[in-house]
């Protein structure tokens, strides 16, 4: 019985390192409240104010498990954006991240492809 | 007078033979000599400056070990100030450690290291070929700290783009990377 617990112990949390995790990824997050977005940017309002990232073709924007377009945000949404920030100051996302349930009067999300 | 010319030619042959040996010898009493007084003074401490011999004589079987095709090979990825920004994080992520954010090596671990991890700001990482850079990122070098990473061949050649920016690093992309590692 102690030997069943503690491989399902191993498998859960080995299944929880593979998980999506924010820990994974580089660098720390910037979280906050959608201001706008756009095919090009996005404000995001955070404790320190409001702070813009440059969307580029190579930014994943995810839903869940599933990788939406910019229309699937909308103002209110709580999201984390990682990314890069150049030489001057510029923060380029990597992957803008929706936490929990979009805002209230947000257009459903459909998927546009599954891992 | 023929048999003459033979005979002194082989003598001569013979001397040089063993005088070749002797030098030899020689040179393996003194190598092992140095060798005696090295770990004598200083026993196996990782702790100590490598002697300049030492590093000389490491460079160049460094050298020697590396592919000879890795010397020429071409990094294909373009210095944009993106490409450079991403191999930056992925520095402060896996790399200053024991570089530290500037890449001159100045960090706990590297102090402890035999040889430590030097300054890449310098002509002897500068003055390497891309191509070698590439190589001992993935490959690693043996009896050392530095390991092979693997990796993407990508991560990697922006990690070379990065490595030749240091030198111009600026205090606000080192502060950048400490948003990352919390190092100075």
């Amino acid at each position: 019985m102690t030997t069943r617990k503690l491989t399902m112990t191993l498998i859960l949390s080995a299944s929880a390192l593979l998980a999506h995790d924010a820990k994974l990824h580089k660098g720390n997050a910037t979280e906050g409240e959608v201001v706008s977005i756009s095919a090009t940017s996005i404000v995001v309002h955070t404790t320190k104010g409001n702070v813009t990232a440059t969307l580029n073709k190579a930014t994943k924007l995810e839903m869940g498990t599933q990788v939406v377009d910019v229309n699937h945000f909308k103002k209110g949404d709580k999201v984390s954006v990682f990314g890069t920030k150049l030489a001057n100051g510029e923060l380029v996302a990597k992957e803008v991240v929706m936490n929990g349930a979009p805002a209230k009067g947000a257009t459903p999300a459909k998927a546009e492809h599954k891992h | 007078m023929g048999a003459l010319a033979g005979a002194v030619r082989e003598a001569l042959i013979l001397r040089l033979l063993k005088s070749v040996i002797l030098a030899a010898a020689g040179l393996c009493v003194l190598a092992a000599a140095l060798l005696f007084v090295q770990v004598r003074s200083h026993g196996f401490s990782a702790r100590v400056k490598p002697a300049s011999y030492e590093a000389w004589i490491a460079r160049q079987l460094r050298s020697l070990a590396s592919e000879p095709d890795a010397r020429t090979l071409k990094n294909r990825i373009e210095a944009t100030p993106l490409a450079i920004a991403e191999a930056r994080d992925h520095f402060a992520d896996h790399c200053a450690v024991c570089h530290g954010n500037r890449g001159d090596g100045k960090t706990a671990i590297s102090e402890g290291l035999y040889p430590p991890a030097p300054d890449m700001r310098q002509a002897e990482t500068q003055n390497l070929t891309d191509g070698e850079l590439f190589y001992l990122i993935k490959n690693g070098v043996r009896f050392t700290g530095m390991p092979g990473w693997g990796g993407g061949d990508e991560d990697n050649w922006k990690l070379v783009l990065f490595i030749r920016h240091l030198p111009e690093l600026t205090e606000k992309e080192v502060e950048f990377m400490s948003e990352i590692n919390h190092l100075n």
